[in-house]
């Protein structure tokens, strides 16, 4: 054989293992996350991102989704609209996921749920949701397995009724956000149709001092106040209110709520045992197959300080991800995908009240909310109530 | 009205103290330090980490004091001192890097999550009849308390005096054989140890987050109303601030709260652009 022999059979062998490699590497779904993971809310989305990863990992360790592994590209998105906008598109294009799971806060949603689609690409919020993915129209592409704020706020005020058998008055605190807005007029809706009395008080997110606001708000003589702000805003508010000499029922929408740090930032400030959170997840402390699996993995991935209710998030949207590739099969594009999520119904067993079910003109589906309560003794919040259904159309917005 | 008062006293005393050491600095080195916000939370985050951690709360703030002086000395002696004499926006873009340096580090050693500062105290005090929430009795007093002792020292002391000589005539004090640059490394050290000082108190009185360094705003705002170069301008300053946010939040309506004082700021900068007790400088080329 001929030197010039000898190097195109070594170049030929060459090329047919690198075929070899590079298509036993591309026999993986390849999905995309975006998350704030360094920026303001890092704390809120990093346990979501990290719940997301052990449900991944075990599904790995498994074997995969019918001999498939699953990879995972996350981008940190530091809660920029338009940085999250261009690492959806770098992930749909360059990437070549098939789907966008994650997200950060609202204002980034529009952004990305817009350039997956634009991409063909379908993408799942958790967490926080916006309206667009309600029926009877939703958009393209676009689910959220999470909290929608119009959903939760409705939710809220009927559970505030509930609480206070139909008697006083509910004062619904959010920031000066679409979101929060949204929350507090069905949250005033549904109160008002449970026979409460209702009230808004709004704030800058950037205001820090609550003690005025608190004030205020107590001057309104509330019988409970529901709370749709974020984790820092409802520490301060807490804090401000119980020093102001209000005693009674604080419930919080749990939007990304840690229970740890919020737990150790309320030590000190007065009475807790009327601190509800009302969330359409498991709380970290409940019991159940899947939630002890959730502790498991975080367990024997490294995991040092308690899940939360965001691990639970995490691992939830992991399960409905799951879900659609299986039923996808592979490969699986970002169209064929977003066929599977929107006719897919995924039983969620003890992670939340009901299954994620999405239909062609319902992206959010049915959901199913409960009340957990603080238990000072055990310093963690406990189930307090049967899992209440929500539709996915609210319907009680205060004019 | 008891509570009203409170608020007051309390936010007033915050801002003011936050907003002597930005005053502080400026008088001394020319310099608008914008990251006071950033400075008061960093050192907020360190005094709540080490009492997460076990140290007790009397324990803790002396760290977070010495964290801050120490952060003082560092932030003059690793840029400011290498700037001084230069235009002054080279030394405020110089502060917008510290407190872009400084939300990076609350991020990486803190998480940048939210938290708050535990002083094991009961949660209400009681003074004869009244009932007042502890965490702002002890903001209140801590404040004006840190507030006496930098007014003692700046208006009383050998320490002060040479802040106040180097403030007023910085080239005569050179030739009178002051050391300029340890005079401004103290003024500087004491501004972080004030910021270090209402980030405490303020993760006391509500809490510890990325967001909570916006309290820098407030103070910032009542420098600017008050004079950058007078301390006595700025006390005074965040007083106005203090109620006008109070009685935005209170009477008329929380959404305006940031809003209020800086419309305030704007009209006082159009009447008198160096603020209320301000001295007019003079800018000349040279």
């Amino acid at each position: 054989m001929t030197r010039i022999w000898k190097v195109a059979a070594i170049s030929a062998a060459l090329s047919v293992m690198l075929a070899l490699a590079a298509g036993a590497q591309e026999k993986a779904h390849k999905v995309g996350y975006i998350a704030d993971l360094s920026g303001p809310m890092q704390d809120n989305y990093g346990p979501i991102v990290e719940g997301f990863e052990y449900y991944v990992k075990e599904l790995n360790a498994r074997g995969g989704i019918d001999g498939v592994q699953v990879r995972i590209a996350v981008r940190d998105d530091q809660l920029d609209a338009t940085r999250a906008a261009s690492m959806a598109l770098e992930l749909a294009t360059s990437e070549g996921v098939n789907s966008i799971w994650g997200m950060s806060q609202t204002r980034t949603h529009l952004a990305v749920y817009q350039t997956a689609a634009r991409n063909r690409v379908p993408a799942t919020a958790m967490f926080s949701g916006i309206k667009e993915v309600l029926p009877p129209n939703p958009l393209a592409y676009a689910y959220s397995a999470g909290h929608v704020f119009e959903v939760a706020g409705e939710v809220s005020g009927k559970l505030a009724a509930k609480m206070v058998n139909g008697k006083g008055k509910m004062i619904c605190n959010s920031i000066e956000a679409p979101g929060g807005v949204a929350a507090c007029q069905y949250a005033e809706g549904a109160a008002a149709a449970g026979g409460l009395e209702t009230g808004t008080v709004l704030f800058p997110p950037t205001v820090t001092e609550f003690g005025a606001i608190a004030q205020r708000m107590i001057a309104m003589k509330p019988t409970i106040v529901v709370a749709h702000a974020g984790s820092g805003q409802n520490v301060g508010l807490i804090r401000a209110l119980r020093g102001a000499g209000f005693d009674g029922p604080i419930l919080m929408g749990s939007h990304g709520l840690n229970e740890t740090p919020l737990i150790n930032a309320l030590q000190g400030v007065g009475t807790l045992d009327k601190l509800q959170i009302v969330s359409r997840f498991a709380s970290p402390d409940s019991t159940g197959k899947e939630i002890d699996a959730v502790r498991a993995a975080a367990q024997k991935y490294g995991k040092k300080t308690p899940i939360t209710t965001t691990t639970i998030m995490g691992w939830s949207l992991a399960t409905v991800m799951e879900a659609a590739l299986r039923q996808c099969g592979y490969p699986c594009s970002g169209e064929k995908l977003n066929t599977m999520l929107e006719n897919i119904k995924v039983d969620m067993g003890s992670l939340m009240g009901g299954p994620i079910q999405f239909t062609p003109k319902d992206h959010y589906g049915t959901t199913w909310w409960r009340v957990f309560q603080y238990d000072a003794g055990g310093k963690k919040f406990l189930p307090a109530s049967e899992w209440l259904e929500a539709s996915s159309t609210p319907t009680l917005r205060k004019q | 009205m008891t509570a009203f008062v409170l608020t007051v006293v309390a936010s007033w005393g915050i801002y003011a103290l936050l907003g002597m050491g930005i005053v502080l600095v400026y008088r001394t080195s020319r310099i608008l330090n914008i990251a006071g916000g950033e400075m008061a939370i960093f050192i907020g985050y360190i005094v709540a980490t080490a009492i997460e951690s076990g140290v007790p709360f009397p324990i803790a703030v002396p760290v977070g004091m010495g964290a801050a002086m120490a952060l003082g000395l560092a932030i003059f002696w690793f840029t400011i001192r290498r700037v001084m004499g230069e235009p002054p926006h080279v030394g405020l873009i110089l502060t917008v890097g510290i407190a872009t340096i400084l939300n990076g580090f609350m991020i990486i050693l803190f998480g940048g999550g939210m938290t708050a500062i535990q002083t094991d105290l009961p949660a209400f005090t009681r003074i004869g009849s009244l009932r007042l929430p502890t965490p702002d009795v002890v903001a209140a007093f801590g404040a004006w308390l840190s507030i006496a002792v930098i007014a003692i020292v700046y208006r009383m002391t050998n320490l002060g005096l040479q802040m106040r000589a180097v403030a007023e005539r910085v080239m005569l004090s050179a030739q009178r054989g002051l050391n300029v640059d340890r005079t401004v490394a103290l003024s500087w050290i004491i501004g972080v140890l004030a910021a270090g000082l209402a980030g405490i108190l303020h993760g006391e009185r509500a809490f510890v987050a990325l967001s909570a360094s916006v309290v820098g705003i407030s103070a910032l705002i009542a420098c600017l109303i008050g004079g950058m170069d007078s301390l006595k301008g700025v006390v005074m300053a965040a007083f106005v601030v203090a109620i006008t946010e109070t009685i935005t939040a209170l009477y008329i309506d929380p959404r305006y709260v940031l809003i209020a004082p800086v419309t305030i700021l704007l009209v006082i900068l159009i009447v008198r652009p160096w603020g209320l007790f301000g001295t007019v400088e003079e800018f000349r080329r040279v």
